[in-house]
């Protein structure tokens, strides 16, 4: 049997895969679930994803009914689904099992706010990995570490840490320094390659303790 | 605020650069078979533990409990509240 967590990737990859197909509409995986392919060990409770309606007839309300009609489950009711939706560009949804939450990202084509652009930035270079044995689209390196320090959060600076000491060599620093200005998270990236080894230093000094 | 030994204690522990080197000698099939273990193992106990607290909860009710207590870990060290990517 497999495991509820590995099940409702699969549920979300085949749909998502299927609506790519038929639909255009592009998404990919971000957060957490990249960690074990990107940066340092540890679990996570959701699956995180971000999708773009700009290039597709598809509204909302329609993904949402899209989502109950293929056996998503909703995380209170799918009434509360839509207006939430709405009102915080985040689809929120539960697997068939009602164990495992999908965090929907909805990507905004134009923003200033960083938590927003990032979404349209990472979608540009969104590459195929397999994930749990399951092919499909992720964020890209860079763009993992900088839509973690875009969230600055204790865990999102650990995490990007993780990768940029892992993937320091291979990453593609002249596209790393660029987006960073455009995000405005050109210290937190600068701390980042300054040769830091522990995440609790990185906190400290970003938060100026 | 922790004291400086505390700081470097927590480092010492953490080893996160051993850690991070770690990842690169380990495969990535048996990294997602650890996380699949641990992940449906902490699963099955916080449900077993809230049914022991809370016997009239259902399953559902645990697990957005569950879901609502991640996020509030997750965003309380985050500066700004992110509202969406």
């Amino acid at each position: 049997m497999l495991s509820p967590y590995k099940n409702a990737l699969i549920q979300i990859i085949d749909f998502l895969e299927n609506l790519e197909k038929t639909n255009c509409v592009k998404y990919y995986l971000v957060g957490g679930i990249l960690v074990n392919l990107y940066s340092e060990f540890r679990t996570t409770q959701d699956i995180d994803l971000a999708i773009d309606f700009n290039t597709t007839k598809i509204k909302i309300n329609e993904y949402i009914d899209l989502i109950r009609e293929n056996d998503f489950h909703p995380f209170q009711d799918w009434e509360s689904t839509k207006i939430l939706a709405e009102e915080t560009n985040i689809i929120q949804f539960l697997d068939i099992t009602d164990t495992i939450r999908y965090d929907n990202h909805i990507i905004i084509k134009f923003s200033e706010n960083k938590y927003k652009k990032i979404g349209i930035i990472a979608l540009n270079r969104r590459v195929r990995e397999e994930v749990f044995g399951i092919e499909c689209w992720v964020a890209s390196k860079e763009d993992f570490i900088l839509s973690k320090l875009v969230f600055g959060g204790w865990q999102d600076y650990s995490d990007a840490l993780g990768c940029w000491i892992r993937f320091k060599n291979k990453l593609d620093l002249f596209y790393l320094k660029k987006t960073s200005k455009d995000l405005r998270i050109e210290r937190e990236l600068n701390l980042l390659m300054s040769g830091i080894e522990d995440p609790d230093e990185y906190f400290e000094k970003i938060n100026g303790y | 605020m922790r004291s400086k030994e505390d700081r470097e204690y927590r480092k010492i522990v953490r080893n996160f650069k051993g850690r991070v080197d770690m990842m690169n000698r380990a495969s990535i099939e048996t990294l997602e078979a650890m996380f699949l273990e641990l992940h449906e193992f902490g699963l099955n106990e916080y449900i077993k533990k809230e049914r022991e607290k809370q016997p009239n909860k259902t399953r559902k009710e645990i697990i957005i409990d569950m879901y609502k207590l991640h996020d509030k870990l997750k965003n309380s060290s985050r500066r700004g509240y992110a509202e969406s990517l």
